[in-house]
């Protein structure tokens, strides 16, 4: 196998609470090979943002990180100044949200966006910004780029603003890209143009996936590999194929039985997930690999 | 066949676009566009189409929780755009409305138990009756009596679609609109919300317009489904027909964009 670009080991990410101390990340660790789709998946407060928030080093007050490694092409982003993480946040690494509008500003034009991220990171300024920021719309899908160029967030449709953020975060050509449920709130037919986006832009680009979701029919479609999360730990992760096929982990085959599909038969009820884990399963809950690059829990392997 | 307990006949409904670069100064939108559709009792219509394509303004107008542009609704033969105000309040407790997150829709001061109580006292329950009423609503979408005491920020997502549920059963309507109830939650509530649903549906007769831009959810849940796109109504039909053949092109688009949860099948369609 390549060299991974990310591996993440150990991680560990706490909130101070009034109730005390949350553990949102539970030592959890995963590579991501060059070029690689890695769908997190789990319902929400599982733990996905807080993950994906660590490894860019942005998880806020009261969050902390607490241990781990989070190694990029080697190096270990957890003992980076901050200077150094600026760079490498929208340079190395970008990442895009669910809901655009919280992340554009209503004062830039679309062209402000993307000439600030050029100035930040590549040094681009006047005429030459002007033209790699068009171009990073067209690049993106956006139909009539020059006309748009100068257009206000507030001017276009959801689906057209998460374009413009893809097109943010890809104007400085990053190694992966970050995106958390980025179709969530948009209509299945926009959402299936933006899905069908980022898969385009994977091969072009060069670019890596860490896709955050909780739709299964997403994964299906995009990613390479999967980990499923659960109350802050990775319980399963395996190649898209063999979770689907071969789910090992309770957890992910209630999950994935309690999707209603277009097959789904009418009037009967949805399966639901059942598992909850019991102390003696949380005691042995670390990853062993039960089939090559397939790993779950240890109390599922029966080791 | 049945008689329909709701007929919408040439719907409109336009808004005026007043302000914002967006729209465009003065135009109109015309949200629900001449729109006739009928639901029959004890039927579960699925009404599916893109944000925007005004399926809420559709079911806000059935309720009368709008006033319409044009066009006609009755209500078990009755005009409900026409109804005196005595009527309509009489009418109110047989329609009920369930929001996608019903947080909005609750006072936050107001317990649980007094949510509840308040639609009881809509029929007239007081005292020990609305007590023992309350713990039967609760115990309805499966929550144990003693949450009564609690206010509604302290549940999770899924809990407070149950108690907005409890909530539109205890006026014990005939019929709900439920307006993306489930669009908000994780799969594994989802399941237990729309499980929920089927049960008391089937189990109380209720007839539902169910509001939905998920058309994997309305297959389960739909008996029909009417599709609609910028304000008009562009198929309505048996649910097993549009999902197998649908007739028009723009309902196949929809279906098409579903992503499948199957790697093999999803990258074919790629
Ligand atoms: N600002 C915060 N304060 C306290 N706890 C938080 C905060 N943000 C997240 N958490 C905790 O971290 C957990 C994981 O959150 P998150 O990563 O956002 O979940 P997901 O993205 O999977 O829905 C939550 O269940 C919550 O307990
Ligand atoms: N109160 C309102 N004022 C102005 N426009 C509205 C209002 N309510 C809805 N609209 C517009 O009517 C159209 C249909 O909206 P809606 O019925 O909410 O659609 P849907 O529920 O299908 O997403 C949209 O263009 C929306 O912006
Ligand atoms: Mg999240
Ligand atoms: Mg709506």
């Amino acid at each position: 196998m390549a060299e991974p670009l990310l591996s993440v080991r150990d991680l560990q990410t706490q909130f101070n609470t009034d109730d005390g101390v949350v553990t949102a990340v539970d030592h959890v660790s995963f590579d991501l090979a060059p070029r690689e789709i890695l769908g997190v998946v789990g319902e929400s407060g599982s733990g996905k943002s807080v993950t994906s928030l660590s490894v860019l080093r942005l998880v806020a007050n009261p969050g902390k990180i607490v241990g781990g490694q989070i190694l990029w092409k080697g190096e270990d982003l957890l003992k980076k100044t901050e200077a150094q993480m600026r760079a490498i946040r929208g340079d190395d690494i970008a990442m895009i949200f669910q809901e655009p509008m919280t992340s554009l500003n209503p004062l830039y034009t679309v062209g402000n966006h993307i000439e600030e991220a050029l100035a930040l990171h590549q040094g681009l300024h006047g005429q030459a910004a002007r033209e790699r920021a068009i171009q990073a719309l067209e690049e993106v899908g956006i139909r009539e780029a020059p006309a748009r160029y100068s257009s206000y967030p507030h001017q276009l449709s959801g689906g057209m603003r998460q374009r413009v953020m893809i097109a943010v975060a890809l104007s400085c050509n990053p190694d992966l890209l970050i995106a958390d449920e980025p179709t969530t709130a948009l209509d299945v037919t926009v959402q299936a143009r933006i899905l069908d986006l980022m898969l385009r832009l994977r091969t072009e680009k060069e670019m890596a996936i860490l896709l955050i979701t909780h739709n299964m029919g997403i994964v299906a479609k995009l990613c390479d590999r999967v980990v499923v999360m659960h109350r802050g730990k990775i319980v399963e992760a395996a190649t898209v194929n063999d979770i689907f096929a071969q789910p090992r982990h309770p957890y992910t085959r209630d999950l994935l039985k309690s999707i209603p599909t277009l097959d789904s038969a009418p009037k009967t009820r949805l399966a639901t997930v059942q598992w909850h884990p019991t102390p003696q399963q949380d005691a042995h809950s670390n990853l062993v690999e039960v089939a090559p690059g397939h790993r779950v829990s240890a109390w599922v392997a029966g080791g | 066949m049945s008689t329909p307990l709701i007929q919408v006949t040439n719907l409109v409904k336009h808004f005026s676009a007043k302000s914002g670069l967006a729209g465009g100064g003065g135009n109109v939108v015309k949200a629900v566009d001449d729109v006739s559709f009928d639901i029959f009792p004890g039927e579960v219509l699925g009404l599916v189409g893109e944000s925007g394509s005004g399926k809420s303004t559709t079911g806000r107008l059935i309720l009368r929780l709008l006033e319409p542009t044009s066009g006609r609704v009755t209500y078990g033969g009755q005009s409900i755009f026409d109804m005196p105000k005595n009527d309509l309040r009489e009418l109110r407790k047989q329609m009920q409305i369930v929001f996608q997150d019903p947080y909005g829709a609750f006072n936050p001061r107001m317990t649980v138990g007094a949510i509840i109580g308040e639609a009881l006292e809509l029929r007239g329950i007081s005292g020990a009756q609305r007590r023992s009423d309350t713990s039967r609503f609760l115990e309805m979408v499966q929550m144990p009596a003693n949450v009564a005491n609690r206010y509604p920020h302290e549940f999770s997502g899924g809990q407070r679609q149950r108690i907005g549920i409890a909530r539109a059963l205890a006026v014990e309507p005939q019929f709900i609109v439920a307006d993306e109830p489930v669009s908000a939650l994780d799969v594994s509530t989802q399941a237990e919300i729309v499980n929920l649903l089927l049960d008391l549906q089937q189990r109380l007769s209720l007839t539902m317009l169910f509001i939905s831009h998920d058309l994997s959810v309305v297959k389960v849940l739909c008996d029909r489904v009417a599709v609609m796109q910028h304000g008009k109504l562009v198929e309505v039909g048996d649910s097993q027909q549009i999902f197998a053949a649908p007739r028009m092109e723009y309902t196949r688009e929809l279906l098409d964009a579903i992503p499948i949860p199957d790697p093999a099948r999803a990258r074919r369609a790629a």
